[in-house]
C-alpha cells in the first residue's frame, strides 16, 4: 500500500510536490457489474467460455501427464483436487486479460512454450473461495498478498485477475506501483489540483491497458460530468468512458492519489486484491516480507481491516509437478537433470522457492 | 606460438622430477607445492563412493585401501560434487572471467545457455514433426560440439633458423587446441561485435553459428589450416 506524504511547497514551483513512499503495491481493485447490481451477466461469462477454442486439452491416456496438468481452464472452477496441477489459458485471452501485470520471466517462459500455464496453489484457491462469496451489497473487502521473494505472489494476483475477467468484473489492474513512483521522465502539473502533479507517460501506458482489458465495459459506463481537456476539447456529461480513455493525456489523473482513494474502502460492489512484496520497495531491508514491516505505520493503517493471504514456497507435491512441466515441455534439458540425483540436487539447490527453481532450471 | 626450447626442457625436467630430483642446467623449479609426493587426488564423483567393496576387482580393492592411508589433497574451490558439474565450462568460466569477478563471468556463461536454450526450443516448438528431429535443444551438447568445430588441427610454430623466424606447422596438444577454441570464440565476441549488445547474447549466437559449422570462428580455423598449408615447406624445420 503506499503511503502519499503530499510534502506540498507552494512557493517552489519546480519541486515535486508528491513524494510518494511507496510500501511496493501492486494492485487489483475489481468492481462487480455496476450495471445490474449483484447480478453476473452469465451470458458473457460464457461467451469468454466458448471462446478458447485451441485450448490445449491433455488427454488423459498417459499416466504421469495427469499429475500436472488439468484440463480445467475456467478458474471459477479450480477446487483441491486441482492442487499443484497446472491449468493453460489460451494465448488470446492472455492479450485480453494480462495486456500487463504478467511478470517478465513468465512472458519469457510464454513465448517459448507456446502456452502459458499457471499453477494451482492453496492461496490462490483460497482468495478465489473469498472472491466467490463476496456481496456486493457490503463495503469492499482488502485482501494483501505476502510472502517471501519469489515464493508467487504476483503469479496469485494474476490467477485471480483471470478469475474476475472471467465472471465479468470491471478489472483495474495496476502491475506495479513502484513504476509509478520512481524514475517518473515527465512532471506536469495538474489542472485539477495546483498542488499535484501528473505523470503522463506512465498514466497513458497504463490506461491503453485498462482500456484493452475491460473494452467492453467502457462503452457501457457513462460520465458523470463534463470534462475540459484543453480549450477545445472537452467531453459531454453523458457521453460513453471510452471516448475519454482514448483521449489519452490525462491531466485529471493524478495517479498515486487516485489510488489511495481507491484503496479506501468506502465502496461497495467489489473487491480490493494488493500484493506487498519488498522487491521494487525503497528503504526496505531485503529480509522483510511481513505485512507490518513493509507497509510501515501509516500505511499498516490506511489498510488496516485486511484479511491476509500468505504465499509459501512449494511443497512437496507442487515442486514434483513443476519439475514434471519442465521435463515435458523440453525445458530441463541436462542429461542428468531427469534422473532422481538431478532432481534432488534441483530441490536442494533452490530450496523449493518457485523463482529460484525457475532460474536455475533456466540454464540446466 | 612462444619458443617451444623452455618447452620441451621443463617437460623433461618435469618427467626426471622428484623423487628423482634431478637438476638440469637453465632449469629452476617455479612452481612448488606444499604437498608431498605421497598426497593423493580427492575424488568428488559421488558415484564411486556408492560402488559397494564386493564388487570390485583385486585392484581396485587395493587402490581403495590405499585412500584410507594416504593423505589426500584439498580440492579446489571450484570443484563441486554436483552432477550437473561440467570442466569445460568451469574453463570457459574462468576464461571469461575478468578482474577476479567470477560471479560475473558464471552470470554470463548460465545466460549464454539459457539463450541457447530459448532460441532453439522455439525453433522446435514452432517446427513441423520431420524438422523436429532434428534440431538439437540442449545447449550443453551446442556448446561442446561447437567447441569441437572450432578447434583447430594443426597449428603455427615460431622456429627461428638462420636469423629468420619462419612460421612451421606443427602438431597441437588437446589442452592447446581447447584453448584457441575457447579464446577465438570470446575474443570474437568481445572485439568483433558492436559493444552495446549483451555479452550473452553474442556469446550465444556466436556458438550457434559454430554448432552449425559457419560464421567468423569457424573462418578463423580454416585461414590458421590454409597458412600452414601454405608454409608446408618449412615443415622439416621442426626437429621435435
Amino acid at each position: 500500500m503506499e503511503q502519499a506524504h503530499s510534502m506540498t511547497d507552494e512557493g517552489e514551483a519546480g519541486r515535486r510536490a508528491l513524494w510518494i513512499m511507496l510500501r511496493s503495491v501492486k494492485g487489483v481493485i475489481c468492481q462487480g457489474p455496476k450495471l445490474d447490481s449483484g447480478y453476473f451477466l452469465h451470458a458473457s461469462a460464457r461467451a469468454w467460455l466458448s471462446a478458447a477454442v485451441n485450448q490445449d486439452v491433455q488427454i488423459p491416456a498417459e499416466k504421469p501427464r495427469t499429475v500436472f496438468r488439468t484440463s480445467e481452464s475456467n478458474p471459477a472452477n479450480h477446487a483441491e483436487q486441482h492442487e499443484g496441477q497446472h491449468y493453460s489459458i489460451p494465448l488470446q485471452e492472455v492479450k485480453v486479460v494480462f495486456p500487463h501485470g504478467l511478470p517478465c520471466r513468465f512472458q519469457m517462459q510464454m513465448r517459448t512454450f507456446n502456452e502459458s500455464c499457471l499453477m494451482v496453489r492453496k492461496p490462490a484457491l483460497e482468495l478465489l473461495g473469498y472472491l466467490k462469496n463476496t456481496s456486493f451489497a457490503h463495503p469492499a473487502i482488502r485482501y494483501v498478498i505476502y510472502g517471501e521473494k519469489g515464493t508467487g505472489k504476483t503469479m496469485t494476483l494474476c490467477h485471480a485477475v483471470h478469475y474476475c475477467a472471467k465472471q465479468d468484473w470491471l478489472v483495474l489492474h495496476i502491475p506495479d506501483a513502484h513504476l509509478w513512483v520512481k524514475n517518473c521522465r515527465e512532471l506536469m502539473q495538474s489542472s485539477y489540483n495546483k498542488e499535484r502533479f501528473d505523470q503522463p507517460l506512465e498514466a497513458s501506458t497504463w490506461l491503453k491497458n485498462f482500456k484493452t482489458s475491460n473494452d467492453h465495459f467502457l462503452k457501457e459506463i457513462k460520465t458523470q460530468q463534463t470534462y475540459m481537456w484543453s480549450k477545445r476539447e472537452s467531453t459531454e456529461k453523458g457521453r460513453p468512458l471510452g471516448e475519454v480513455v482514448e483521449q489519452v493525456s490525462p491531466e485529471e489523473l493524478t495517479l498515486v492519489h487516485n489510488l489511495r482513494k481507491m484503496v479506501v474502502n468506502d465502496w461497495n460492489g467489489g473487491a480490493i486484491v494488493t500484493t506487498l512484496s519488498q522487491t521494487g520497495s525503497l528503504f526496505k531491508p531485503r529480509s522483510a516480507y511481513l505485512p507490518h514491516e513493509l507497509l510501515g505505520k501509516e500505511g499498516f493503517d490506511t489498510l488496516d481491516p485486511f484479511i491476509p493471504i500468505q504465499v509459501s514456497n512449494y511443497s512437496q507435491r507442487e515442486f514434483e509437478s513443476c519439475y514434471q512441466y519442465y521435463l515435458d515441455r523440453k525445458w530441463l534439458q541436462h542429461e542428468r537433470a531427469s534422473t532422481e540425483e538431478g532432481r534432488k540436487e534441483l530441490l536442494f539447490l533452490s530450496n523449493s522457492n518457485p523463482w529460484q527453481m525457475e532460474r536455475i532450471s533456466a540454464y540446466l | 606460438m612462444a619458443a617451444p626450447m623452455a618447452g620441451r626442457l621443463a617437460a623433461l625436467g618435469r618427467r626426471l622430477a622428484p623423487p628423482a630430483r634431478a637438476w638440469l642446467p637453465g632449469l629452476t623449479q617455479v612452481r612448488w607445492s606444499r604437498y608431498g609426493p605421497s598426497y593423493l587426488e580427492p575424488e568428488v564423483n559421488k558415484e564411486v563412493y556408492r560402488k559397494p567393496l564386493e564388487g570390485m576387482s583385486e585392484e581396485e580393492k587395493t587402490e581403495w585401501e590405499l585412500k584410507t592411508l594416504q593423505p589426500i589433497k584439498a580440492t579446489a574451490s571450484n570443484v563441486t560434487s554436483s552432477v550437473f558439474s561440467d570442466p569445460t565450462i568451469s574453463k570457459f568460466t574462468n576464461m571469461i572471467m575478468k578482474g577476479g569477478n567470477k560471479v560475473l563471468a558464471r552470470s554470463i556463461v548460465t545466460q549464454t545457455l539459457e539463450a541457447i536454450k530459448r532460441k532453439q526450443i522455439e525453433k522446435y516448438h514452432q517446427a513441423s514433426e520431420e524438422e523436429r528431429e532434428s534440431i538439437e535443444c540442449n545447449p550443453y551438447i551446442i556448446f561442446h560440439q561447437a567447441l569441437k568445430n572450432c578447434q583447430p588441427i594443426i597449428g603455427l610454430c615460431n622456429v627461428q633458423k638462420g636469423g629468420k623466424t619462419y612460421q612451421v606447422p606443427s602438431p597441437l596438444k588437446d589442452n592447446r587446441k581447447r584453448f584457441l577454441a575457447m579464446k577465438w570464440l570470446i575474443t570474437e565476441c568481445r572485439e568483433h561485435k558492436h559493444h552495446r549488445t549483451f555479452m550473452h547474447e553474442k556469446l550465444s549466437q556466436e556458438l550457434l553459428q559454430a554448432f552449425n559449422n559457419e560464421g567468423p570462428v569457424i573462418k578463423r580455423k580454416h585461414d590458421m589450416h590454409k597458412m600452414a598449408e601454405a608454409n608446408r615447406a618449412y615443415a622439416h624445420y621442426r626437429w621435435w
